[in-house]
């Protein structure tokens, strides 16, 4: 058992794990401010319910079944947890890939295998000064009529992340493509990709928030399509595509 | 009938979402997109009903709207989440 708190979009949360996978897993993100946010903890069944869920996610998509240890499926419940609670505090977690070049963010989403990992590798090769502040899973914060993309240690494998705020700039939907070209799209194209990719709780008040929220991005943020191969001018052609709209 | 799932809704730049929420809700990994008629359907349905006192509602609703189109709109949309798996028969 492994008690510790970190700082998450602002917040500081407590945890209790049962494994220290979690501790050494936030590692950049500890904090001791002395009020928390919320405290969450882990049980035997939720470690449980992330190996069922990891089972029936790859029968429904024909993979073969993986069997993960403990303390990782513990991470994961972890996070499960957080996010659960984050719409809360006017936050919550998208899948994609943010990166950040001075200070704004950009965030690259798309359905599983699409290119997420390359796209992000390129803007690291091709622009000088991309960084990237969480390469799977961000959490975004609205504060202000402004939304933030916030660096969390819950990363996917390439484990790429930076415990920092960045103001997001654009959201890109990321699409293969043999030639790379980049088109912006109305809010109402975006919404349901967006609510297709945001954190689905299966709390009614949350998800709610959660809906408040994507809908929110509609006044604050500007939404892209790339078209893009794997080439470094796919980089150059959404970089320069989103930095010159007005 | 009724639905299989409770649902949260939100209108979103004129067009209505819908996402499963509760125990259950990660048996289905879509969502609903739909029109504002089609809303206030899944909001009906969201209490054991049957297609007949939907229909009587939304004709009280829409009283200037053609009894047939109403009646049309709605099979539309039950076929649809009947389709999907999301409506419970009685």
């Amino acid at each position: 058992m492994r008690e510790f708190q970190i700082t998450l979009a602002g917040r500081q949360i407590g945890i209790r794990s049962l494994y220290d996978e979690v501790f050494h897993l936030c590692r950049d993100y500890l904090s001791d401010a002395p009020e928390l946010s919320f405290r969450i903890e882990t049980a035997p069944e939720d470690i449980r319910f992330e190996q069922e869920k990891s089972l029936r996610e790859a029968a429904l998509e024909g993979k073969p079944a993986g069997f993960y240890p403990e303390p990782y499926l513990e991470t994961l419940a972890v996070y499960r947890k957080i996010a659960a609670r984050m719409p809360e505090y006017d936050t919550w977690l998208m899948h994609g890939s943010a990166v950040a070049v001075g200070d704004e963010a950009f965030l690259f989403t798309a359905a599983s295998g699409t290119g997420k990992t390359t796209h992000t590798r390129l803007w690291l090769e091709q622009i000088p000064g991309a960084y990237v502040v969480n390469g799977d899973k961000p959490l975004l914060r609205l504060r202000n009529g402004f939304c933030e993309v916030c660096g969390t240690p819950w990363s996917g494998k390439e484990n790429m992340n930076r415990n920092v705020i960045v103001p997001l700039r654009a959201i890109c939907f990321l699409n293969r493509g043999a030639e790379n070209r980049i088109e912006e799209i109305s809010f109402r194209e975006a919404a349901p990709l967006l609510l297709q990719q945001s954190y689905r709780s299966n709390d009614s008040f949350a998800m709610q928030k959660t809906m408040a929220l994507v809908k929110s991005l509609g006044d604050c943020v500007r939404f892209y399509r790339l078209f893009c191969n794997m080439e470094p001018e796919a980089a150059l052609v959404s970089w320069k595509g989103m930095r010159n709209s007005a | 009938m009724k639905l299989r799932y409770e649902f949260s809704v939100m209108e979103m730049d004129g067009e209505y979402m819908a996402v499963p929420v509760g125990e259950n809700a990660g048996s289905f990994n879509g969502m609903l997109r739909m029109n504002e008629v089609s809303a206030e359907i899944l909001d009906l349905l969201m209490e054991d009903t049957t297609p007949e006192a939907v229909h009587r509602i939304l004709r009280e609703r829409y009283p200037d709207s053609d009894d047939r189109e109403i009646g049309e709109a709605l099979t539309a949309f039950l076929n649809q989440l009947i389709r999907e798996g999301l409506l419970i028969a009685p």
